[in-house]
């Protein structure tokens, strides 16, 4: 087996890897990390997403920026990798509201209910997450087991 | 107001009432810190939010960001950035030393920070309003500290309408001529409609 290769997912971004991959981003603060992942493959995925829809926003040609748009390609990316839909569990991380004396309705909230909404339409499971509160959080998703590691200044390191 | 076709004359107004509003906002926290604080001239960005990273030097960096929403003639938003490492040299001259904390801020320091971006926010302002005669009210600050671009994403995409670009004035202020590593951003974040009211007072319309 090959030493493990950490690939960094910007945001707005996408990214796949097989294990002993770790697939990693920082900065989520309304912004969302969908991780999927296939347990038997071991092939998995990061979408950092900043927006519900895509709906929003129609002029936009980056797709990985919305959860709608950025989840579909991010399924089949990983179906190209070999992996199988019906065996993809997700891990959500982020979504936080930064500001919450400022803002009452955060676009995190927005941005989580939006995946597990997408997630739905899929049929695939959330099968673990790390979502909410007011802090940012950085992760990393080990393909070797699916574990996601969560980093926060305020909170510290998690594993969900 | 397409806010990739402005052009020279817009972006320099721009960056004149910003020249005013941080030499305010400069002499405010010189005062406030007992330091010569100098500022740069100001710089006008225009990014997708894609290339939020590029704002900071180290965006993956902890630090003291403090958000005051504005109202009135115009609207938008200041954000003022201290790296967290760095805001022990500002601290040590105001809080006491019983008053401080290890690691993550306590009350009194969390409330000199909103103290600092009450004034220097409100300097900055009050420049603005006074030279482009409106009415800017600013709203309590809100003081957060986290992640670089967990913050500066967010005070971008939960409170402005255009969520794809991002229009940003940035102001760099270095404490005691550079010769410490204090130093301290201030983004005026103005929603891109108030752009166009301040075009229209300058006649760049």
């Amino acid at each position: 087996m090959s030493d493990s290769q950490k690939i960094k997912v910007r945001i707005a971004d996408i990214a796949t890897g097989s294990s002993p991959d770790i697939l990693t981003t920082y900065g989520l603060g309304s912004c969302v990390a969908v991780m999927l992942y296939d347990p038997i493959a071991k092939i998995g995925g990061m979408n950092h997403f900043l927006l519900p829809s895509k709906l929003t926003d129609r002029r936009n040609e980056n797709l990985a920026k919305f959860s709608d748009t950025g989840i579909e390609i991010l399924i089949r990316r990983i179906e190209d990798l070999g992996a199988k839909k019906e065996r993809l569990i997700a891990k959500l991380v982020g979504g936080a509201n930064m500001f919450p004396t400022l803002a009452k309705n955060s676009i995190g909230q927005k941005n989580i209910d939006a995946a597990i909404e997408v997630l739905e339409g899929y049929s695939i499971n959330v099968a673990a997450r790390d979502t909410g509160g007011n802090w940012g959080r950085s992760v990393d998703f080990y393909l070797s087991n699916g574990k996601v590691v969560v980093r926060s200044f305020k909170i510290g390191v998690k594993e969900i | 107001m397409d806010l990739r076709k402005l052009n020279e004359r817009q972006l320099d107004s721009i960056k004149e009432i910003a020249n005013i509003g941080s030499g305010h906002a400069a002499t405010a926290l010189s005062q406030l810190t007992k330091r010569k604080v100098m500022v740069n001239v100001p710089e006008v960005k225009v990014l997708k939010v894609e290339e939020l990273p590029s704002l900071f030097p180290e965006p993956e960096e902890v630090v003291v960001g403090i958000l005051i929403n504005f109202l009135g003639d115009i609207t938008g938003r200041v954000l003022l950035v201290f790296p967290e490492k760095e805001t022990s040299l500002l601290t040590d001259s105001l809080v006491s030393d019983e008053a401080k904390s290890n690691g993550i801020f306590n009350e009194y320091e969390q409330s000199y920070f909103k103290e600092i971006a009450n004034i220097v926010i409100g300097a900055y302002l009050t420049a603005l309003a006074n030279f482009l005669g409106f009415l800017i009210l600013p709203s309590v600050p809100a003081l957060v500290i986290d992640n670089a671009l967990a913050v500066l994403s967010s005070a971008h995409l939960d409170f402005s309408k255009e969520k794809d670009l991002l229009f940003c004035v940035e102001s760099l202020f270095y404490f005691d001529e550079g010769a410490t590593a204090l130093h301290g951003y201030l983004l005026l974040l103005p929603d891109p409609g108030s752009l166009e009211v301040i075009f229209k007072g300058f006649n760049l319309l």
